[in-house]
């Protein structure tokens, strides 16, 4: 009897996950060779999936993602300043890292939807066409490849503009 | 049988009916016949299209441009209808850019779907009520939305879709005035 208690209680504990959630970080795959867990791992993906609040990923985002050069460059654009405005015009800047990346924890911005967004870099500006609503992850509709429900990467400038060298080291 | 059982059974009995005929469907012969807002309206071709107004406000791919949702909104910034047509780019069929008319087909038949039988009883009374259609109650969050409060009554949006529902004329000033603002979204501090 105590077994069969026990069990259920384990069952119960299991069964609480976000399955949903759970298979969108499986999609994920693992980490990229060489790459280690932290700012500059999973350029690309959707960050939120697994820096929510509800792990796995032990630092909270209210807003990340990964720039691009172009929107067929696989090149991040690094050091570009990535500006938001929420809906009640509080603004904040954060800034891409060498993998492209940038993100905004809760405590610095806790933005009130929607958001608007532009990215800023060599005294240029490209605003994105429409507000974010409520995702945190640009992937979210911003993923590879571009398809009936997903506009493409992030990008900054069409295809053919000369970029510094960029990259980690 | 004592008279207690004898109640007890009437009772039952009496039960079983109610729950019989409580459950029974609607008889084969009964009919809807939906009085739904005008296309021709939504698609309002002498200025900007209700469906516009619903792309901008509602419409974005983390919301309501999504296969995940009962409202599906279609457009160029969003969920694209062609499975080959990827947003803010040209239809492949079309080789134009902008929403196609077959996007706002679609965003339209998806919107007056949303509670068919209360939209027509508004419809039918010129608007009367439209703040117990599902659309605007999530809108406005009067009623619970994850998206929270997109709508806000007498806001451009708000008005163009109330009027279009209310059978305003396309000739209307008013109804063009409020789907051309509505159909912009800016940041608070004004255009970038």
């Amino acid at each position: 009897m105590r077994a069969a208690f026990f069990l259920v209680g384990v069952l119960g504990v299991v069964g609480c996950g976000d399955p949903q959630r759970s298979h969108a970080i499986d999609a994920l795959g693992g980490e990229q060779p060489g790459v280690p867990r932290g700012p500059l791992h999973r350029p690309g993906q959707p960050c939120g999936a697994c820096h929510s609040g509800e792990g796995p990923g032990g630092l909270e985002f209210s807003l990340a993602g990964t720039v691009y050069q172009s929107p067929t460059s696989a090149t991040p654009l690094v050091d570009a300043v990535v500006f938001f405005e929420d809906g009640a015009g509080h603004q904040f800047k954060s800034a891409t890292n060498c993998a492209g990346n940038f993100f905004v924890v809760p405590d610095d911005f806790e933005p009130t939807w929607p958001v608007f967004t532009k990215v800023l870099f060599a005294g240029l500006e490209t605003p994105m066409s429409s507000p974010v609503y409520r995702a945190n992850s640009c992937a979210t509709c911003h993923s590879n490849p571009p398809g009936q429900t997903s506009v493409g990467q992030v990008y900054f400038a069409p295809p053919g503009l000369t970029f510094p060298p960029s990259g980690c080291p | 049988m004592t008279p207690t059982t004898l109640i007890a059974r009437r009772s039952l009995t009496a039960l079983a009916l109610f729950v019989t005929s409580a459950c029974a469907g609607p008889s084969p012969n009964d009919t809807f016949t939906m009085t739904a807002p005008s296309y021709d309206t939504f698609r309002n071709l002498n200025g900007v299209s209700v469906g516009d107004v619903f792309a901008a406000h509602c419409g974005t791919l983390d919301c309501h441009g999504s296969i995940a949702r009962n409202m599906r909104i279609y457009s160029i910034d969003g969920l694209r209808l062609d499975p080959r047509d990827v947003p803010n780019q040209k239809s492949v069929a079309s080789q134009q850019f902008g929403t196609t008319e077959a996007e706002y087909q679609a965003t339209y038949e998806s919107v007056v779907s949303i509670e068919p039988e209360r939209l027509s009883q508004i419809v039918q009374a010129n608007g009367a009520g439209s703040e117990h259609w599902l659309v605007l109650g999530k809108g406005r969050n009067v009623q619970a939305h994850k998206g929270g409060q997109r709508l806000v009554p007498g806001d451009a949006a708000d008005t163009c879709i109330v009027l279009w529902v209310s059978g305003a004329p396309m000739t209307s000033m008013e109804f063009q005035a409020a789907c051309a603002d509505g159909s912009v979204v800016v940041p608070p501090g004004g255009p970038w």
